[in-house]
């Protein structure tokens, strides 16, 4: 195979998608050169135009929907779905069959996510995929664009070629993970490394800065990464410090995925409007809400823009040529800005604070597990929290004292003040300061291909390694009594911070598998528990181990043994250069062994218990909300 | 200029050969008498310089019409339009912006003039509205209620021209400050009022700093969409 012309960094985002791309084999002193790739999109029937930004959206129309024809491509004429810009317009006009925000159905556990069940309320006879083929389109689309602008004709310079970073949430689990890598093999990207998006954005500032950012931080400071885009919020935590004289950067703490972010804000601003025009009795109807959404937006971000504008009017044009006839007229004023978006998004409370766990109602609608909670602060005071607890040397919460921004929601200064002002009230630091970035939608892509020149040792490294703490489950033997379900211990497989490449065997605990059955393992992970070692059992967990999802393996009987004889097996733990966890079954007296694949149908609410069950745990698992816009 | 050439070479050659022909005839012929009356070296003579002048006159003639017929010739051929064709700007660090020359993608077959008009035309409509506004009878409505709805379409039009048209002012000058339009200017580009008399340079006031189109970036029509004319769709909700 010849060494790849390219490094490429894709953000595969929740919203949308980038692909920054670098030379691969730079000069001593040439100084990299990091571009966008201008995707080719349907913005319109029979209208292709090329942007930096690829909507994450995918629209599967019916026959009737749109013209025959009209989704062609560059690279291939006869398309029947559309992904990117028209796809969203077009896709909010038609919500069952759009399919959008398919990443956070690819780490939701309470559904099949190999299934077709996107779009999720698509009608009986509507068109539908599963999340991990949605993922795998927008790669593909990602493919073929490159493939057509790069690479018309030279083999080598095709995007299977190249060097590339895939980013994922810090906050996906092995699984979400794992389904990520099958997504891009389905999309034919099958050489390829995972990488965190946090890490992403904070190597996207290393590059911009590169030749001051060690005047920036010092050894010993704590730097947290708090990624708000348009559906999600991610936060993790760097550590700097010093080892035999090296300034090291270390990953150390990475937060739980939660559904929240400037679509919320975009939404609750529209609702409140709708409330006050419905007061004047007008009433709007589902067309004339969207358009109050997309008005909310651009005037929330002029009211952030410009702090001196003290209200913003919002406008509907009347659907129909009768515009001026029909238009509705209100406005959005500061104070309800600030009343609904910084007090209740972003109110500044009590470092104690966490967020509100809604009671769960009997029936539930599924769907996307929505954080019940949206005061994003207080998720944060959660998240640094949740630090301090699994650490027995330290009680104290490892508050950082410099914060690195990302994603769309945090380009509005106000906001970026209220998450400073909320972390300095909880540290008592009043140096805590921002670290300037630029880009704040692009620099994960950026960041991906940075990444790809620091592996070749044009930069520093920041470690990571596992961002979970593993755990395989085992019963205790005990008698079976009815109605409780067996306490579990928790095996440690794979401790934090395990490093690409590394591998444990666990020779402590044997397991004995029965030939021609299924043998299923639970699989438990936690981020708070960092300390402990592989091998080490665990009885009493508390609130801090929580079940990811279920391992099979399926031995085949070979000549030898015949019946159901059983074989002692011990447990090997791989973390792999592409960023994946492996989990094999070692027999004891042979050679052999059988990969554990993940379970990645539907898990059935088992309710696990330690010897400490909390409703809490089970209740955080499970928690949903009914879908925002109905 | 080759065809000059050529025939520069091929009409000297031939006038050289054919005049010394002459003259080895003439002496052949009557070279004895006329050595003996002594015309000889100065017929010779004569010969030579009428050689020289006849060539000389032979090629500015030939040359000339020459350079005419060529003149006639790039005039029938129609010059084609100025295409806008998106120019791969290096990109300063700041700035993400593709470098590397892109290979033109394979175009579909060129689709009519009007048709960029009416896409242009879609776009305003669908991201604007424009074209709903300009169909309004405006005598119908207060200022105040025009105005609100003319910030809504002013700001979807606004985003839609700035996408896809990068304008720039022609002349760099501020309005209402002086310019002097130096000799040679483009009557295209500079439209002179008032006091117009006499040659340029000419000392004026700038009134409008006029819009030059830098740079237009449509989205590229696939071939198969036939319905050209549609500019915006109907749109029909469906009932159950």
């Amino acid at each position: 195979m010849t060494t790849p012309t390219y490094i490429v960094g894709i953000d595969l985002g929740t919203t949308h998608t980038v692909l920054a791309y670098t030379k691969a084999n730079l000069a001593d002193d040439e100084q990299p050169e990091i571009h966008l790739l201008e995707i080719p999109q349907i913005v319109s029937p029979g209208e292709v135009k090329a942007q930096p930004l690829l909507p994450s959206f995918l629209l599967l129309p019916g026959a009737h929907e749109v013209p025959e024809g009209g989704l062609a491509l560059p690279w291939q004429t006869d398309m029947d779905y559309a992904v990117g810009e028209y796809a969203r317009t077009r896709g909010a006009e038609l919500p069952n069959r759009l399919i959008a925000s398919a990443k956070s159905w690819l780490c939701n556990r309470g559904v099949d996510r190999t299934q077709a069940i996107l779009p999720w309320d698509a009608p009986a006879d509507g068109r539908r995929l599963s999340p991990l083929e949605a993922s795998a389109r927008y790669l593909a689309h990602l493919r073929n664009a490159w493939d057509q602008q790069m690479a018309q004709a030279d083999a080598d310079l095709r995007l299977t070629a190249q060097e590339l970073y895939l980013t994922v949430p810090a906050s996906f689990d092995a699984v979400a993970r794992e389904l990520t890598v099958q997504a891009a093999q389905l999309a034919g990207l099958p050489n390829l490394t995972l990488l965190e998006e946090p890490t992403a954005a904070f190597y996207a500032w290393l590059e911009a800065y590169h030749g001051s950012w060690r005047e920036q931080i010092t050894v010993g400071e704590t730097l947290l990464i708090c990624d708000i885009g348009g559906g999600t919020s991610d936060f993790s935590l760097i550590e700097v410090s010093d080892e035999e004289g090296n300034l090291v950067l270390r990953r150390t703490a990475v937060g739980d995925h939660i559904l929240l972010g400037g679509d919320n804000m975009d939404l609750t601003l529209a609702y409140a409007m709708r409330a006050k025009l419905a007061q004047k009795k007008t009433n709007l109807d589902n067309w004339q809400f969207r358009g109050l959404v997309q008005s909310c937006r651009k005037a929330k971000e002029r009211l952030l823009n410009h702090p001196d504008l003290e209200s913003e009017p919002l406008v509907i044009l009347g659907r129909g040529s009768s515009l001026i006839g029909g238009t509705i007229r209100t406005e959005l004023t500061r104070q309800e800005l600030e009343a609904m978006l910084l007090n209740g998004f972003f109110p500044i409370g009590p470092a104690t604070a966490y967020p509100e766990r809604k009671p769960q109602v009997g029936m539930r609608e599924m769907g996307l597990p929505y954080a019940s909670d949206p005061a994003i602060t207080r998720h944060l005071a959660y998240f640094l929290s949740r630090q301090a607890a699994g650490e027995e040397s330290t009680a104290t919460t490892p508050y950082p004292s410099a914060v690195l921004f990302n994603g769309g929601v945090m380009k509005a200064e106000p906001l970026r003040g209220q998450v400073l002002d909320a972390l300095r009230q909880w540290s008592g630091n009043e140096a805590l300061r921002e670290l300037p970035a630029a880009d704040l939608d692009l620099a994960v892509a950026i960041g991906a291909a940075y990444y790809g020149l620091v592996r070749k040792g044009r930069g520093i490294r920041v470690r990571a390694g596992a961002p979970r703490t593993y755990y395989i489950g085992i019963e205790s033997t005990m008698p079976a009594v009815p109605g409780i379900p067996t306490p579990l211990k928790a095996l440690c497989v794979v401790p934090f911070g395990m490093e690409e490449g590394e591998e444990e065997h666990i020779r402590s605990k044997e397991f004995g598998l029965v030939v021609g059955e299924q043998a299923i393992f639970h699989f438990l992970a936690s981020s708070t528990r960092k300390e402990d070692a592989v091998g080490e059992e665990v009885d009493d967990w508390g609130g801090e181990i929580e079940e990811v999802a279920t391992l099979e393996a399926n031995l085949p009987s070979s000549d030898q043994e015949t019946g159901s004889a059983l074989i002692p097996v011990w447990l090997q733990s791989k973390v792999t250069e592409v960023g994946t966890l492996e989990l094999w079954c070692v027999a004891r007296t042979s050679d052999r062994k059988w990969k554990l694949e993940f379970n990645i149908r539907e898990q059935p609410n088992t309710h696990i218990a330690s010897d400490e069950t909390s409703d809490e745990d089970w209740l955080d698992a499970a928690a949903t909300q009914e879908q925002a816009l109905a | 200029m080759n065809a000059k050439q050529n025939f520069t070479t091929q009409a000297l050659l031939a006038t050289i050969i054919l005049n010394a022909v002459l003259l080895g005839a003439i002496y052949f012929m009557a070279g004895e008498s006329l050595q003996a009356s002594g015309q000889l070296v100065s017929l010779l003579v004569m010969g030579v310089v009428l050689t020289v002048i006849l060539a000389g006159l032979i090629v500015f003639l030939g040359g000339r019409a020459i350079d005419a017929a060529m003149t006639a010739a790039l005039a029938s051929v129609p010059t084609p339009a100025p295409a806008f064709k998106e120019t791969p700007t290096p990109a300063p660090k700041v700035e993400r912006t593709p470098t590397p020359p892109k290979p033109a993608p394979v175009a579909p077959p060129q689709p009519a003039p009007t048709a960029a008009a009416l896409q242009m035309l879609a776009i305003l409509q669908r991201e604007g509205r424009l074209i709903d506004f300009l169909q309004e009878d405006l005598s119908l409505y207060e200022d105040e209620q025009i105005g609100a709805a003319v910030r809504s379409i002013h700001a979807g039009c606004k985003g839609a021209l700035a996408a896809h048209v990068t304008l720039e002012p022609v002349v760099a000058e501020a309005e209402g400050s002086p310019i002097t339009v130096a000799p040679g200017f483009d009557a295209h580009a500079i439209r002179l009022t008032g006091d117009v008399a006499g040659e340029p340079p000419f000392r004026g006031v700038v009134r409008h700093r006029g819009w030059r189109a830098v740079k237009v970036d449509l989205p590229q029509l696939m071939a198969n969409q036939a319905a050209q004319s549609v500019v915006a769709a109907a749109e029909v909700e469906v009932e159950r």
